[in-house]
């Protein structure tokens, strides 16, 4: 009999305020879009266990803050990530032109092996559109990333997005790329690290001076 | 590090970049390819047990695979589909003879309207020889296996096939089945002569065929008409002993199957007297026989093969015949005829029972037995692979879902927390209230950023940094700015903003960002010498003198205050020595921050000199700098000593040290109306200007006398002779 995961993928979502991170999130993991939500302010988290070539993997993503001002401390929370997935909006340029500090940030601040996803969201409106898919094409490819546009709202491509980043991790993992190592967010399942437990910061504890 | 040995590649250190990720089939979605990689991995069950076995001491996730195992069977009729399928069940004691004739009549028998899915075929008595018995040789099965194929020709394959001495039994399928059987294994159970030889006994195969578990036994119990007992018991020690091992060190026993066949010979007899049976055999007065038969009497009773069924028996019985002929045992023993050879099931109470096609006898005579037969159909359920990856998919969400509903939650009255405006030396207070609204205790503290040690900024405090949750339960947290003379360089000095992001974390949570604002008043106070006399201005319009240009030679305010005192207080008595009122002295320095004149406020002449000392003794660093501190102990015992230390004052300090000299000086004129002395004055004043660094050890505790005294002796000079400056 199997067991319900062998590895452990770190992922983080991250670009501008409200351009549908934490939709993409809860898309994913609970295969539901709420409209209006509020802002994340600080760091929401959410777990799925997935299937890769056979393999089960358990997928927990940190879905961070957008807003500029947060920048310095969202930052902290890249460290080890084995995907990364950037989102624009494809009816904000603005997102859209945010995208090289974004990914400058993801580059410095994970490991080179990170697998980094582009994903235009709000595919279904269409009708607002203002980033044609040629042209956030052509950036991805120029950044040697791989690109999807999807919707959190209609479920298209979510699950795609999650999965094929998974399968390009577990192909890095299997060519032996990457090491597996606890901080390195691709963890190996076994009895240290079964559980869902997010634990920046925890080690910093004694250091507290307040 | 234990974690990562398992891989093979953890103990490269050396990483090669990855290769880039630009895939050239972009189109606006995901590679089929990718998608069916993905479903393929939902066909389920298919990981390699030595993961297993690295996780077997790990109860979480046995708890967790067991659950999806277990949803997964209770929808089992979600994602399966039912097809009729038939299996042909016979049993031949052949009593140690060699296979003469064609099986046709047995396996083949013309009556037979389906060809049967599965054949399972049982022998007992096919090897009476010693070297089976105690050498457990199995040649002489050969001759047989390859009958039962001839007669089959070549629709069937051999699934397996087990031997335990003289009993055989092998498995048939059809060819197009054989890649739907999985976990076919085998065993065998003795109780013959002494309960354990081979001579008696079963042997047992089981295996999946679709999503239906199928367990066959064929057994040969002991003989004679008085063992009844013996045999009941031969049934329930073989039914105890054979067990199936997993590949995953799993146990199963014959009754955790979907369909369960015993076939064999059972040995029972029938209790009548001989000529009685035969007369009724004659009659085909069978069920009136059948009614006396053993086997049906003791399962009756349920003394043996409980539960399980058999399909009417409406053929003479199997035994005793001579052999080649139809005649009955015609020899001296006159054993009575009997049906020995039977084929019995038990269907799973969770499973479709069976449907019986035919139970018969044939016609074959080599034995002195004659074989016999039952098919029966089978509802199997056969899986729907894409309803099933559905279903799995479903599961997996839902403990996932559990899962993340599991995960603590709270909701924090604010993210932001301004302060507003922030006067040196003035504590604020702003609340926050955490809630619980998960479904789970919340246990939440501050976190620092990263590469950060400390939780926030130093002028601010948290309480309290950590605590715990019951569900819907609320806590109030109280975040205090306070800037004093330890943290007001910050933003006197160096110009900072006042604010802060604070980390909430949830343990095995989210984590909340609180962002901390204020406006932090600037004031002359908790500031630099060197920095004040950069503001010409009031220190709150914030215009420093451009940094090429000549700056004041002592800081503006201290030159208020001492021109206050100068004017209004120098007679007055117990200048220095009384306190001011700290409301006073706020208002005070509010003026001298903001350039109001005094004039618009009221105040003793106390609270103006007790605001000059508080002035110096906020200085970020004092008169006499921390770096000269020891020199200036060392210095004090020497009039011209101290004279050298003051001499190498930084420029500013100096001018202020002569000032504020000057004027006391100037104040002991008037000691006859204000009543001070020297000395006093010099024990005021010394631990204003001469202090040690809030980082050195001797400002953990109060000053030592002698060091008082020194410090002290250090201003007497300078007070008692004017010619020293």
């Amino acid at each position: 009999m199997s067991f319900p995961y062998e590895y452990i993928f770190k992922y983080i979502i991250i670009g501008d305020m409200g351009v549908g991170k934490s939709c993409l999130l809860h898309q994913f993991t609970e295969n539901k879009f709420v409209p209006d939500s509020p802002h994340t302010i600080g760091v929401e988290f959410g777990t799925r266990i997935v299937d890769v070539n056979n393999k089960k993997i358990k997928l927990q993503i940190w879905d961070t803050a957008g807003q500029e001002r947060f920048r310095a401390v969202t930052r902290s929370y890249y460290r080890g990530a084995a995907g990364a997935l950037l989102v624009y909006d494809i009816t904000r340029r603005i997102t859209y032109n945010h995208l090289t500090t974004w990914l400058t940030d993801a580059r410095n601040l994970t490991n080179p092996n990170t697998v980094i996803m582009l994903i235009g969201n709000k595919k279904d409106l269409e009708g607002q559109r203002d980033v044609t898919y040629e042209e956030a094409s052509a950036f991805a490819k120029q950044n040697g990333l791989i690109f999807v546009e999807s919707s959190a709202k209609t479920g298209e491509n979510v699950e795609e997005a999650f999965l094929r980043t998974a399968k390009l991790i577990f192909q890095s993992v299997q060519e032996g790329n990457v090491d597996l190592i606890p901080d390195g967010g691709i963890t190996k399942s076994n009895a240290t690290n079964t559980n869902n437990t997010p634990n920046l910061g925890q080690e910093k504890k004694s250091d507290c001076a307040c | 590090m234990s974690d990562t040995t398992t891989n093979n590649n953890s103990n490269s250190s050396v990483t090669t970049p990855v290769t880039p990720l630009v895939l050239e089939d972009e189109n606006r979605g995901v590679s089929d390819e990718a998608i069916e990689a993905s479903l393929d991995g939902l066909k389920h069950n298919t990981l390699k047990t030595s993961y297993t076995v690295l996780n077997t001491n790990n109860p979480h996730i046995d708890v967790n695979t067991q659950w999806i195992h277990n949803k997964l069977k209770e929808k089992e009729p979600e994602y399966t589909e039912k097809k009729n399928m038939s299996i042909f069940l016979g049993t031949w004691n052949v009593n140690g003879k060699k296979p003469s004739e064609p099986l046709d009549l047995w396996l083949k028998d013309p009556q037979m309207t389906i060809q049967p899915d599965i054949y399972a075929i049982g022998f007992q008595e096919l090897d009476l020889t010693a070297e089976a018995l105690l050498l457990g040789d199995t040649t002489r099965s050969l001759p047989w296996e390859q009958h039962i194929l001839s007669s089959l020709q070549g629709d069937y394959v051999k699934l397996l096939s087990r031997q335990l001495v003289g009993i055989l039994l092998c498995v048939y399928v059809k060819r197009e089945h054989k890649p739907h059987i999985t976990n076919a294994m085998s065993d065998i159970a003795a109780v013959g002569i002494m309960g354990m030889m081979g001579n008696k006994g079963g042997v047992a195969i089981r295996f999946s065929f679709y999503n239906t578990t199928i367990c066959i036994i064929n057994s040969h119990l002991n003989a004679h008409l008085d063992n009844v007992l013996r045999r009941n018991q031969d049934m329930r020690d073989i039914a105890k002993n054979i067990k199936f091992i997993t590949d995953d060190g799993k146990t199963i026993n014959i009754y955790e199957h979907d369909q369960l066949f015993w076939i064999g010979d059972l040995n029972y007899r029938i209790p009548l007297p001989d000529q009685e049976v035969k007369d009724r055999i004659k009659k085909k007065d069978f069920y009136n026989l059948f009614l006396q038969d053993q086997l049906y009497t003791q399962m009756k009773s349920g003394s043996a093969f409980e539960g399980f069924q058999e399909p009417p028996i409406s053929f003479a019985p199997t035994y005793k015949y001579d052999a080649g002929t139809d005649e009955y045992d015609s020899s001296e023993k006159k054993r009575t005829p009997a049906w020995c050879d039977r084929v019995l099931w038990k269907t799973a109470k969770t499973a479709e029972n069976v449907g019986i096609l035919s139970y018969r006898r044939h016609e074959l005579m080599t034995s002195d037995h004659r074989p016999v037969s039952a098919s029966f159909i089978i509802k199997i359920k056969i899986v729907i692979p894409e309803a099933k990856s559905r279903v799995y998919q479903d599961i997996v969400k839902e403990l996932d879902k559990k899962e993340n509903d599991s995960m603590p939650d709270a909701s924090i009255s604010s993210n932001m927390v301004d302060f507003e405006e922030i006067k040196f030396m003035t504590p604020v207070t702003r609340q926050i209230v955490i809630e619980n609204i998960g479904q789970v205790i919340a246990r939440f503290q501050f976190i620092p950023k990263l590469d950060e040690t400390s939780l926030c900024k130093p002028w601010l405090k948290i309480s309290p940094i950590a605590g715990m949750m019951i569900p819907k339960e609320k806590i109030m947290l109280e975040l205090t700015i306070y800037v004093d003379n330890l943290t007001s360089q910050a933003f006197n000095v160096n110009g900072e903003s006042m604010d802060d992001i604070l980390i909430l974390h949830l343990e095995n949570g989210k984590d909340y960002f609180i962002s901390i604002s204020g406006v932090f008043q600037k004031t002359c106070f908790g500031n630099t010498l060197e920095n004040l006399v950069r503001y010409p201005h009031p220190i709150r319009n914030n215009i420093p003198i451009p940094s090429d240009q000549k700056k004041l030679s002592i800081p503006k305010e201290l030159w208020r205050i001492v021109d206050y005192i100068y004017y209004n207080g120098l007679k007055e008595e117990g200048l220095f020595i009384e306190s001011g009122v700290t409301k006073e002295m706020e208002l005070i320095r509010d003026c001298l921050d903001s350039g109001e004149p005094f004039t618009n406020i009221t105040f003793s002449i106390h609270s103006m000199a007790e605001t000059l000392i508080r002035f110096l003794e906020s200085l970020v660093e004092p008169v006499i700098p921390f770096n000269m501190y020891q020199q200036a102990l060392d210095a004090s015992s020497s009039p011209v000593s101290c004279k050298t230390l003051v001499s190498h004052l930084p420029a500013v300090n100096y001018n202020v040290f002569f000032y504020l000299i000057s004027f006391l000086i100037e104040a002991l004129s008037h000691n006859q109306e204000n009543k001070l002395s020297p000395d006093q004055l010099a024990i005021i004043f010394s631990t204003v200007f001469l202090r040690p660094s809030p980082l050195s050890p001797q400002s953990q505790y109060p000053p030592e006398a002698a060091i008082v005294k020194k410090r002290a002796d250090l201003i007497l000079h300078f007070l008692i002779s004017k010619d020293l400056l």
